[in-house]
């Protein structure tokens, strides 16, 4: 038995934000008489996934030191500052959380220790990217002196083996830059291209603009901006280290097609496009990153294309105080890019948040959980086809099936795609959920209000029709049949 | 919409995936390693034709298969029985660049060890033991001959499916919420762990990546918990 176990509580779930304190109490059951030499409690935030661990300690106190009775419940309780910076993000390959993390440290007994997460929304970023609070260990800063000087030392010591470096690398950079940055200029000239600002909200307008002045007759093929965000995490190290990159979002937007280009003859292209409400916030840690780039290209037909990369700093959605919950990488970065002549791109998540039916008046026909098993893996074969799902709600709207769901909050009518079928459940309770059996978020409706045996954390059974599904949130939405 | 915010992993029970990446010190402690087995043959008294403590425990294998894991585990394991007053060393070569210096301290780990260039080898077998190294190469017979009592664990034979299994479950376990919420139900079976090694062999890392991708499906797009081919 282990001589003592800890528990912590928040005194409130709300995300946090700007540094906010998070307070709570840590609980010991001690189950054997036990000194304790320190309680200590911190805040902590920690990358996971497939990258190496990033982490940093926020802020710690000691809570107690002395001895625990066999049997003896003891509560303290903290208050600590939170980190501003990152904000909590989960993603596919790279997850950022925040925790209060409490252990004790026991004589002749293995430490018991206790972690909660809390959730930690950010409306800014440094322009670094740096935590706001970091591991500023004083041995990292001095390994950091010494393996300077090491450098410097190697550096020195080698200047012949450094020499030889320059003269094979050297030429292998040189004529890349030749044709990549030389070669296109003799076309376009001099080309500038900037963004509007540094940094973009989700939900908001990203600028740019591209501007030159040929220095000749010539054509180009046309101009195109590429939008991409990605994770990119490093595991390992050394001989072991291997990067990991999970695209989340890509779009390609033409902004114009052949152009005949006259010298001296200024050309400026901009770009604006719209992100995502949900589009995740740029990242950056020591093993770990999330970064969104716009690709600028200039297609020079039978010559190097002339090219820029621009990284705007994307902030969460300043109206959505939530984290953003990003979709599989399959669901956004799988998608065929889209080339449209518009200049603000057609970057959209698909045919709207929710495909919704209205159901008839006719008696539902009763199904059994095989055949909604059935239902739900079509629904997720043509989720992200507009009409072929259309088709399966419509031909499912008049059957119910037996389901058990595991109810979490009452929430707002769910946003339709079709102005009608808002209209028609607007009038319902709906409340969130989730079904073990279909491993799928549920949104249940009771058209006549719930009943009072309905709250969070219970697990309701009955009967329901499906009534909608969004491919963005992987949620279906079902409506209660009473007798 | 109102939504409550939740990790996607939170309905499991779990923080994180559990096949991410750990720290040095989660993988030494989560490792299933017989490190008290090796801990009691590296205080085995030596035979009187044997140099007192010149013994050499060599894990041998591929990438992939644990080498590095079962010396973190031995690290981790020898600095808590507290026979040692501080962490003992464990050296790694690099593929490339320079090579680091062998401490003179006892027990000394050194991982990739079939990189030791000529110089450190001499040092590693004119010095005493015990040592206790992770190569791709077997290096018993060099190790015997500089009077050195060699055990060798083959790492790409002794992983069994109930291993294997007992190593995932393990990963699921320390990435569970906390005492305050129940078991996650998740959890890898002897027979789905057979599969697995039946596809990928011994390679541990691979099998940890295959985990990973089919975890997040499960989680973010609801696929069902079947981690097979």
């Amino acid at each position: 038995m282990a001589a003592c176990r800890i528990t912590i509580q928040l005194n409130d779930s709300a995300p946090l934000s700007g540094g906010a304190p998070v307070s709570g109490v840590v609980i010991v059951n001690a189950d054997k008489d036990v000194a304790c030499k320190g309680l200590v409690v911190r805040t902590i935030w920690s990358t996971h996934g497939r990258g190496n661990v990033d982490t940093g300690e926020v802020a710690s106190q000691q809570l107690f030191e002395g001895n625990w009775q066999s049997g003896q419940e003891a509560r303290y309780p903290f208050t600590l500052p939170t980190a501003a910076w990152p904000p909590t993000y989960y993603g596919n390959y790279l997850n950022v959380s925040h925790y209060v993390s409490a252990q004790a440290k026991l004589s002749w007994a293995i430490d018991p220790k206790a972690q909660v997460e809390y959730v930690v929304v950010a409306h800014d970023a440094p322009d670094d990217l740096k935590p706001t609070v970091a591991p500023a260990k004083q041995s990292g800063f001095l390994a950091a002196t010494v393996l300077g000087l090491i450098a410097v030392a190697f550096m020195v010591a080698f200047i012949p083996l450094l020499l030889l470096l320059v003269v094979v690398i050297g030429p292998i950079a040189g004529l890349v830059y030749f044709f990549k940055v030389i070669l296109p200029k003799r076309i376009t000239g001099p080309v500038s291209c900037d963004l509007a600002a540094p940094k973009v909200r989700a939900g908001e307008n990203v600028r740019a603009k591209l501007e030159f002045t040929p220095a000749r007759n010539s054509t180009i093929n046309g101009i195109e901006w590429k939008i991409r965000c990605i994770e990119e995490c490093v595991s390992g190290s050394g001989s072991n280290r291997r990067t990991h990159t999970s695209e989340l979002f890509q779009d390609t937007v033409s902004s114009c097609g052949t152009r005949q280009l006259r010298p001296g003859e200024k050309q400026s292209i901009e770009f604006d496009y719209k992100l995502p409400t949900t589009a995740a916030p740029s990242l950056k840690f020591g093993s770990n990153l999330l970064k969104w780039t716009i690709t600028a290209r200039i297609d020079i037909p039978s010559w190097p294309d002339w090219t820029k990369n621009l990284e705007p700093i994307v902030l969460a959605n300043a109206t959505n105080s939530l984290p953003p919950r990003l979709a599989d990488d399959e669901a956004l970065g799988a998608r065929p890019s889209s080339s449209s002549s518009s200049s603000s791109g057609s970057g959209s998540f698909g045919p709207g948040p929710f495909a919704g039916t209205v159901p008839s008046n006719k008696e539902k026909t009763v199904g059994d959980e095989a055949w909604l098993s059935q239902v739900v893996a079509q629904i997720r074969e043509v989720q992200f086809e507009s009409d072929a799902l259309a088709t399966v709600l419509e031909a499912v709207k008049d059957f119910s099936f037996p389901i058990a769901v595991t109810l979490e909050n009452e929430i707002d009518t769910p946003d339709f795609f079709d102005e009608e079928h808002f209209q028609h459940w607007d009038d319902a309770e709906w409340w969130t959920g989730y079904s073990p059996n279909l491993n799928m978020d549920i949104g249940l409706a009771w058209e006549d209000g719930y009943p009072p045996e309905v709250e969070s954390g219970r697990t309701w059974r009955g009967q329901a029709s499906i009534v909608g599904y969004s491919a963005e949130q992987k949620q279906l939405l079902m409506c209660v049949q009473t007798a | 919409m109102g939504e409550k915010i939740t990790s996607p992993f939170a309905r499991h029970h779990l923080f994180r995936n559990p096949f991410g990446e750990l720290t040095g010190r989660e993988r030494a402690e989560l490792a299933v390693v017989e490190v008290e087995e090796y801990l009691d043959w590296l205080d085995l008294k030596p035979s009187e034709e044997v140099r007192p403590a010149k013994l050499a425990l060599q894990f041998i294998g591929p990438c992939g298969h644990g080498k590095s894991t079962h010396l973190l585990a031995l690290q981790w394991a020898i600095a808590r029985s507290g026979a040692e007053a501080e962490m003992p060393a464990l050296v790694y070569f690099p593929e490339e660049g320079d090579q680091p210096a062998l401490p003179s301290s006892r027990p000394l780990l050194i991982d990739e060890a079939q990189r030791m260039g000529w110089w450190r080898r001499q040092q590693l077998l004119g010095g005493t033991g015990p040592v206790i190294i992770g190569t791709h190469n077997d290096m018993s017979g060099a190790l015997a001959s500089a009077g050195f009592r060699v055990r060798t664990v083959d790492l790409s034979r002794s992983l069994t499916a109930e291993r294997l299994c007992e190593m995932l479950n393990r990963r699921i376990d320390a990435s569970r919420m906390g005492n305050a919420h129940p078991a996650s139900s998740l959890c890898l079976t002897l027979e789905q762990v057979v599969v697995l090694q039946e596809r990928f062999g011994s390679n541990i890392r691979t099998i940890e990546d295959h985990l990973y991708l089919h975890f997040q499906r499960f989680v973010l797009r609801g696929e069902p918990w079947l981690p097979v081919a």
